[in-house]
């Protein structure tokens, strides 16, 4: 019996657009983001994220909170490098008060920074593998998360929202055993690296389900003012620790990685090669802690003078800005965080369009957002 | 570019503007306070309506090439005259200089025309200001609330917004 | 509608001799399978999700409690509300928890979802989910530890070993102020 084949021409066919809600509750949404897909077929031709479902409000908080007390607000915006958003306000604060901490604050700043970039990109790392379906490199990734964890509790008391870095220096002096422990956990963290090669960097499903997908190109990426390791994907070499280094970051020996071609897979890339660098890092960095004070001379009522700044550090997402205008008194005026998540998304308007409907998913966590800082 | 040269080359353009002044000391401040801090970087005023014009001119001019938007923002001041700041962060990634550029506007009825066609990331920062502050951008595609929900009234961040207790309060 | 086995039992169990120790068997077989295999929903909004997160992970594992997240609220009895509830997020919160099929329970964890958390006096915080759900467990912290949440765990699961199929479960009280 012969088979008869029907051909179809597009011509018959009515087609509508569908519009797709990947809601706010979806587990890979990475928080609560809500994009709004517009179909044809599996192909998308718009894209429309929606945020503010975890707008805390934090820039009026401000209005109402003593400079000490946003330490504690701000670890909650990015709150996967709680170090670093201490970081950028302790510098902002820092820069009106025109006070200028210690040197050994400095080194203890920049290893503490650095082993939570080691952390948020950990979790960037297993979570990334849950998106594109592979559930192993998860429980690998937090092993070694659990481990930085560790050592951060024994600093500051905390797992997660530290509090550590303090305006005019760091919270308390490191324990006594603290350095031998950094030391042999980054021998372990050397080991682990191939072993992250095997299990998604090499694996070819992997690598086909992201390279070629979400092209952002240079042009795009200046125009969306898209900062971090999203930009350095795209072949951009601009990182905020090299080209207006703080915290004696000049002092440090370490390379920038950039991708080639803009894709999901350099993006990721870019990021276990920070990993790498950042491990580094903290070793020059504990070869070279000089002895002394902690903390700068700071009064006990902080009152800025007069006067507005903006400070910004390389966050694992991004530039971080904090932007503040103080009035004298004990409160700020105005509080703005210059968010690199929120500033980031914006490109996925652009570069899911074209995409199938199974790229989002890979798409949007190669952005890798965080949604405490999106939203605010 | 160093500040100075910068205002000089935009003032041939452009002569409205202004180099904003250091802010002054506050009167019988206690000791410690010092001097007013004044940040290394340029900051310029812009009237609204010539904003366009700058905004465009400081992205093409060769020496300039201000191709980064890195911040938008705005400021709401009820003493000592009522009025919002809408401040601008512009950087060049060529040059690699900073600039800020702040326009005045009065505290009802705002509107500044929107740089979005500039650059894309005016897009979200501007719906950004609107929802916190209610100043319209004229020539934005998609002004719309970004972060409170679409039937929110009143604008967050003014000083003068008061809160209205809802069934999610105490 | 057609009633199932476990709710037609109370009503011919009680009218027998003796009826009690079937129902009180059928109970503790019924709350063991219910305790032992808790499936949450994976509902993280914000910080406390990390430690969620770390909680279902390599060191704190809890799939040895038999707790593994699932995706859809229609197949999970447990929503672990792990994160700050803004206002604009509340009415899909409801709507996920009607999603649920009962029994239902629900955590909450962490500060922000208790009461508010360091956002108390936010113009766009919801002071604490029970004002939309009612919550069966607190668990302070900011964020709680991953044995914080499993601790908050094990409570429920004593909860849940009280639970009878003669009498409906009483849900907490909301805490709206009107």
């Amino acid at each position: 019996m012969t088979t008869e084949v029907i051909k179809i021409k597009g011509a018959d066919l009515q087609t509508e657009e569908m519009i797709l809600n990947l809601g706010p509750q979806h587990p890979s949404t990475h928080g609560v983001l809500r994009v709004i897909l517009k179909l044809d077929g599996e192909v998308i031709i718009a894209a429309e994220p929606e945020v503010g479902y975890l707008h805390r409000g934090t820039e009026k908080l401000a209005e109402n909170r003593t400079y000490p007390q946003m330490l504690v607000i701000s670890d909650r915006w990015d709150y996967l490098s709680a170090m670093s958003n201490n970081l950028v306000w302790c510098l902002a604060v820092e820069k009106l008060l025109q006070i200028k901490p210690p040197e050994k604050a400095d080194h203890l700043r920049v290893i503490m920074v650095e082993l939570n970039r080691i952390a948020s990109h950990l979790v960037f790392f297993g979570t990334y593998g849950i998106d594109i379906g592979a559930y192993t490199p998860f429980l690998h990734a937090f092993r070694e998360r659990e481990k930085i964890l560790d050592l951060f509790e024994e600093v500051s008391g905390a797992r997660m929202t530290y509090n550590y870095i303090r305006i005019g220096g760091v919270m308390a002096d490191l324990p006594a055993d603290w350095v031998g422990k950094c030391r042999s956990f980054l021998e372990w963290m050397k080991d682990r690296f191939p072993e992250y090669d095997t299990l998604l960097t090499g694996n070819p499903i992997f690598q086909d389900r992201t390279k070629g997908i979400g092209v952002l190109s240079q042009a795009q990426a200046i125009t969306y003012g898209v900062t971090g390791p999203n930009l350095r994907g795209s072949g951009i070499n601009f990182d905020l620790r090299k080209d207006e280094p703080y915290c004696s970051y000049e002092k440090f020996k370490f390379d920038v990685p950039t991708g080639a071609n803009g894709d999901c897979w350099d993006r990721y890339w870019v990021r276990i090669q920070e990993m790498k660098e950042s491990v580094k890092i903290v070793e020059q960095a504990l070869d070279g802690l000089p002895a002394g004070e902690t903390n700068a001379k700071v009064p006990r009522i902080l009152r800025p003078p007069m006067g507005e700044t903006y400070a910004q550090i390389e966050a694992p997402r991004g530039s971080l800005g904090i932007y503040t205008i103080s009035d004298a008194n004990d409160k700020p005026y105005r509080v703005h965080v210059r968010a690199p998540s929120f500033i980031n998304l914006t490109m996925l308007q652009e570069i899911l369009v074209g995409q199938k409907v199974s790229d989002v998913v890979a798409t949007l966590g190669s952005i890798d957002i965080v949604l405490g800082e999106v939203d605010r | 570019m160093t500040p100075a040269s910068l205002f000089s080359t935009i003032r041939t353009h452009i002569s409205d503007i202004r180099e904003i002044p250091a802010p002054e000391a506050v009167a019988g401040a206690p000791a410690h306070e010092g001097k007013p801090y004044r940040d290394p970087l340029l900051f310029v005023d812009c009237p609204a309506s010539k904003w366009l014009d700058l905004a465009r001119f400081l992205k093409e001019d060769p020496q300039l090439d201000f191709d980064f938007l890195l911040m938008v923002t705005a400021a709401d001041y009820l003493a000592p005259a009522p009025k919002m700041d809408v401040i601008y962060l512009l950087f060049s990634m060529k040059h690699r200089h900073k600039m800020f550029v702040k326009l005045s506007v009065p505290r009802e009825g705002a509107s500044v025309p929107s740089v979005m066609g500039l650059w894309k990331t005016a897009d979200w920062q501007e719906r950004e200001v609107y929802d916190m502050y209610g100043i319209r951008f004229d020539g934005h595609l998609n002004l719309k609330r970004i972060l409170m929900w679409d039937g929110f009234t009143g604008w967050p961040m003014r000083k003068d917004y008061v809160h209205i207790p809802d069934r999610y309060d105490d | 509608m057609e009633k199932s086995v476990l709710d037609r039992l109370p009503g011919i169990a009680l009218n027998m001799p003796g009826g009690k120790v079937i129902i009180s068997t059928a109970d503790y077989f019924i709350n063991w399978s219910r305790k032992s295999s808790i499936w949450p929903m994976t509902f993280g909004l914000a910080c406390c999700a990390i430690e969620m997160m770390g909680s279902y992970a390599s060191r704190f594992d809890f799939d040895r409690f038999g707790v593994i997240p699932r995706p859809t609220p229609r197949q999970s009895d447990l929503m672990i509300i792990a994160g700050t509830v803004v206002k604009k997020m509340a009415p899909m919160i409801e709507r996920l928890y009607h999603q649920m099929p009962e029994p239902r329970w629900v955590i909450s964890m962490g500060a922000c979802a208790n009461k508010g958390g360091p956002y108390y006096d936010s113009y766009s915080v919801c002071k604490g989910v029970d004002k939309i759900i009612p919550v069966d467990i607190y668990i302070p912290g900011c964020p709680p530890r991953p044995e914080a949440l499993q601790y908050g765990m094990m409570e429920l699961m004593k909860k849940i070993e009280k639970m009878s199929i003669a009498k409906k479960p009483e849900l907490p009280p909301l805490s709206r102020v009107r």
